[in-house]
């Protein structure tokens, strides 16, 4: 469960998640929370965690420092178990031998985790009205609906968005030949929707990182490529 | 001394090896499965434009440091100040400071009964 979810930028509601709860009671399954983008939010978008919501099911949350506190570089992350440990502890008995085989994590880096945890969270300035994502979001976004045969969700969280291009009109039957010719064509790079196992070669993902001059760059072209690109 | 590029067979006759073409080292076979498209052949294909002189413009991953989201210059602080005495390997599950910091995390979050030892560091995503 990646939530908020990359690459579509939804934010799951309390009553979705207590249903993939509910799958996992009934099969047995481990649940894998990947909340790497929890304080990435838009709007009124609240992020429920995996592991409020159980204690009778093991659940695996992933966070860390690359995105809310823009070390990516740093690789620094974690790994929470919480739940049913006590029917885990051969699987958390195979964690540890394998934490122990690879020694340790980069070490200078786990000192900036206490700070970037607690007081003041400096990713707000960017995610209300007038922050650069906020607002970078906002641009990409009406941008590329404003396509002709390109319809996107507005994302909730993330840094991302997953346009989809009207197989009617497009007619993509490859979606990695799609980015490749964009690329090739506009010198704009994206990533195929079947690179996230999406079963049609109908959608794209772009990140909305870059300054709003570059995304209107960005947008423009995309459009004029897209004016006569067909498959 | 006698120098000989071949081996000397038991009874001293010297051993022919057949001559076979040096052999070609290959990627495990457990790859071939691997979905890592981000880092595909389009990117390669990027690679080679900017080597070429072309500016590409990335949309393709979130790192945001390219992008001028900088990292706060508290956690930055905090690094270089802890530098001496961050040579040495740590505990293989992370420094206690650290996981008890995600430890307090997971309490503001209200994520039930974490322990120190229900968390492991990695390097990161």
């Amino acid at each position: 469960m990646v939530n908020p979810n990359n690459p579509t930028g939804a934010v799951y509601s309390r009553d979705l998640l207590m249903g993939i709860v509910e799958l996992a009671r009934s099969h047995d399954l481990v649940v894998f929370a990947d909340e790497i983008y929890d304080k990435i939010l838009y709007d009124d978008a609240r992020h429920v965690p995996m592991g409020s919501l159980a204690d009778d099911i093991l659940i695996c949350t992933l966070n860390g420092l690359s995105k809310a506190y823009r070390v990516a570089g740093f690789r620094t992350g974690w790994l929470v178990i919480s739940g049913a440990k006590h029917r885990a502890r051969d699987y958390v008995e195979g964690l540890d031998i394998l934490s122990s085989m690879r020694l340790c994590a980069n070490v200078p880096s786990q000192h900036a985790v206490q700070t970037a945890l607690g007081g003041y969270q400096s990713i707000q300035e960017f995610i209300v009205p007038g922050g650069r994502l906020y607002e970078q979001r906002n641009l990409a976004w009406s941008m590329l609906n404003d396509i002709d045969g390109i319809s996107c969700v507005k994302p909730k969280g993330a840094l991302y968005l997953f346009p989809k291009l009207d197989p009617g009109r497009y007619r993509i039957s490859d979606d990695q030949r799609f980015a490749f010719d964009l690329l090739q064509q506009e010198k704009i790079l994206v990533v195929q929707g079947t690179g996230f196992n999406w079963p049609r070669p109908d959608h794209f993902r772009i990140v909305f990182l870059p300054r709003e001059e570059d995304l209107r760059f960005a947008m423009d072209r995309l459009e004029r490529f897209l004016h006569t690109y067909r498959q | 001394m006698e120098s000989t590029s071949k081996p000397d067979g038991p009874d001293g006759s010297i051993l022919e090896l057949p001559v076979t073409a040096p052999r070609e080292i290959r990627k495990s076979t457990k790859l071939a499965d691997v979905c890592y498209d981000i880092r595909g052949p389009v990117l390669k294909e990027a690679q080679r434009l900017e080597e070429e002189g072309h500016k590409i413009l990335k949309l393709n991953i979130g790192n945001p440091a390219p992008f001028g989201f900088e990292a706060p210059e508290e956690i930055l602080v905090d690094v270089i100040r802890n530098l001496p005495t961050a040579q040495g390997y740590c505990d293989s599950k992370g420094l206690y400071p650290a996981r008890k910091a995600v430890m307090q995390y997971c309490q503001e979050l209200q994520i039930p009964d974490v322990e120190i030892d229900d968390i492991y560091i990695g390097n990161g995503v």
